[in-house]
């Protein structure tokens, strides 16, 4: 016996029409009856989560008959739906009628059952995955800003999902001890995926940054090995600079990459740097510019992806204009990296208010004292 | 993302997509681009009036339809590419049309800017081919 061959048994009495649109019962009602389907699609959904989309000739609803519990999930008409109750009455009463009625009733749940644990453990699964991926992307990123006598360096990082596409990282050069290179980039995707992708650029630019390759040369050379693969990757955007600690002259190429803000102490004043370039991996040739500016004592450079300008509050982005406002509330003396970096940060953060982030938020702040 | 084609004519017979909505996805519009190369197009104007946003994905759908075109049409890749390493080549087979100030900032960041025409005028652009 099908299911649908209750329905000549079922109460007409006790049909109702509901509206598309409308919720049936919300998870944690109280309810006493399970719902026949006669026509119609019905969502069944938790936590925002679907678990069940349901046609006509099958029941929902029927844990809270059988067990007398509040409802486990919220039930919503798809489509104009007409349904039958099934209350306690008229479930002893079909029983009765139709013998095989409650075993197939049984049946139904138990493979309901075994699809929802089956979909749980899967769920876990790529939880866990997700979980084992940030810890790596993690473990890519630099365990603390470094430590150079005369500057400040800060950086924050939070990924959208357990594991993003954005990286930061300060690369020291053995055989130049007045080097630092600077490196902020963002992968074309989210996911263990983008991470991944992202920890093969970060050999590829630390392997070159110590080739001793200008920041172009070395934009060019990651395009390279990156097309050269001809796999169907993401595309990376990328930020370079070499800075000399001593002389503060840094020398930059942006591939595709959001320009910096770069404030002078001396005139207030806060501009983006010069500089145009390709995004990486999608063009066999790429054309970069390199830059050279000198920061002076006092002077700070905000380096950024763009799930900082690119943060929601509804259909309003937070903009380059939102990004210059905080970097200029927060530039009074005394400015730290840290203080900075965390203004922005708590900025952007108040600007989604609390929504979940669609971009990883990464930003990296270098300040000479 | 919804896209509609029309045919215009200048010089060469040119297939402008009418983009609508967020581009965010690069499948629609590889699609929509490699049908129309199948069918013969090797000019293609996207209008991007209509599309608010461009993400990452979207960039990607617009490379597609670049390389694409480049492929179909047989180009002299290795004058593509000094070109693109001057700063001076420019694309004759994909042109965009009127993006919008978020989108403008999408394709100059990513500096599509630097190899891809922008117009803000439809006649202009299909004459420009």
């Amino acid at each position: 016996m099908a299911l649908q061959d209750v329905i000549p048994y079922l109460d007409k009495e006790q049909q109702i029409v509901v509206p598309a649109g409308q919720v049936i019962f919300h998870a944690g009602d109280i309810g006493y009856e399970m719902y026949f389907i006669l026509s119609g699609e019905v969502l069944i959904s938790t936590h925002g989560q679907v678990l069940d989309h349901l046609r006509a000739g099958i029941v929902f609803g029927e844990m809270a008959l059988v067990d007398n519990q509040v409802r486990s999930a919220t039930a919503t008409a798809v489509t104009d739906c007409l349904l039958t109750l099934i209350n306690e009455a008229c479930f002893a009463r079909l029983t009765r009628q139709l013998p095989t009625f409650a075993t197939d009733l049984m049946i139904l749940m138990s493979a309901r059952l075994r699809r929802y644990m089956e979909e749980e453990v899967q769920r876990q699964r790529l939880e866990e995955e997700l979980a084992i991926g940030r810890q790596i992307q993690l473990s890519l990123l630099p365990e603390s800003p470094p430590s150079i006598p005369g500057w400040e360096f800060a950086a924050r990082y939070q990924a959208a999902r357990q594991v993003g596409g954005d990286l930061y990282d300060f690369i020291f050069d053995p055989a130049q001890a007045d080097l630092l290179h600077l490196v902020i980039a963002d992968v074309t995707g989210k996911g263990v995926p983008a991470a991944m992708f992202m920890a093969l650029c970060r050999t590829i630019i630390r392997t070159e940054a110590l080739n001793g390759r200008s920041p172009a040369d070395l934009l060019q050379r990651t395009n390279q090995i990156l097309i050269n693969e001809r796999r169907s990757w993401p595309f990376l955007t990328a930020f370079f600079a070499s800075l000399n600690t001593r002389t503060g002259q840094l020398t930059y190429a942006t591939g595709g990459h959001d320009r910096p803000y770069w404030l002078q102490a001396e005139n207030g004043r806060l501009q983006q740097l010069e500089g145009r370039g390709m995004l990486l991996g999608a063009f066999p040739q790429v054309y970069l510019e390199e830059h050279t500016i000198n920061l002076a004592s006092g002077d700070s450079l905000v380096l950024y992806t763009d799930g900082v300008t690119e943060a929601r509050q509804g259909e309003t982005l937070f903009e380059e204009g939102g990004l210059e406002a905080v970097i200029r509330a927060n530039s009074h003396a005394p400015v730290t990296s840290d203080h900075l970096a965390q203004g922005i940060f708590d900025a952007v953060v108040a600007f989604s208010g609390g929504a979940a982030q669609s971009d990883d938020i990464t930003l990296m702040v270098v300040h000479r004292q | 993302m919804e896209i509609t084609t029309s045919e215009a004519n200048g010089r060469f017979p040119v297939t402008i997509f009418h983009l609508k909505g967020d581009l965010m996805d690069e499948e629609p519009l590889q699609s929509q681009a490699q049908k129309a190369v199948a069918e013969g197009s090797r000019h293609i104007l996207l209008d991007l009036e209509e599309v608010p946003y461009i993400s990452s994905a979207g960039l990607r759908g617009i490379q597609a339809v670049f390389q694409l075109l480049q492929d179909s049409s047989g180009a002299d890749s290795k004058a593509m590419r000094q070109g693109i390493l001057a700063g001076t080549y420019r694309s004759p087979n994909l042109k965009l049309l009127n993006p919008s100030k978020n989108g403008m900032k999408a394709l100059g960041v990513a500096g599509y800017d630097m190899f891809l025409e922008i117009h803000h005028d439809r006649q202009t652009a299909v004459d420009s081919f």
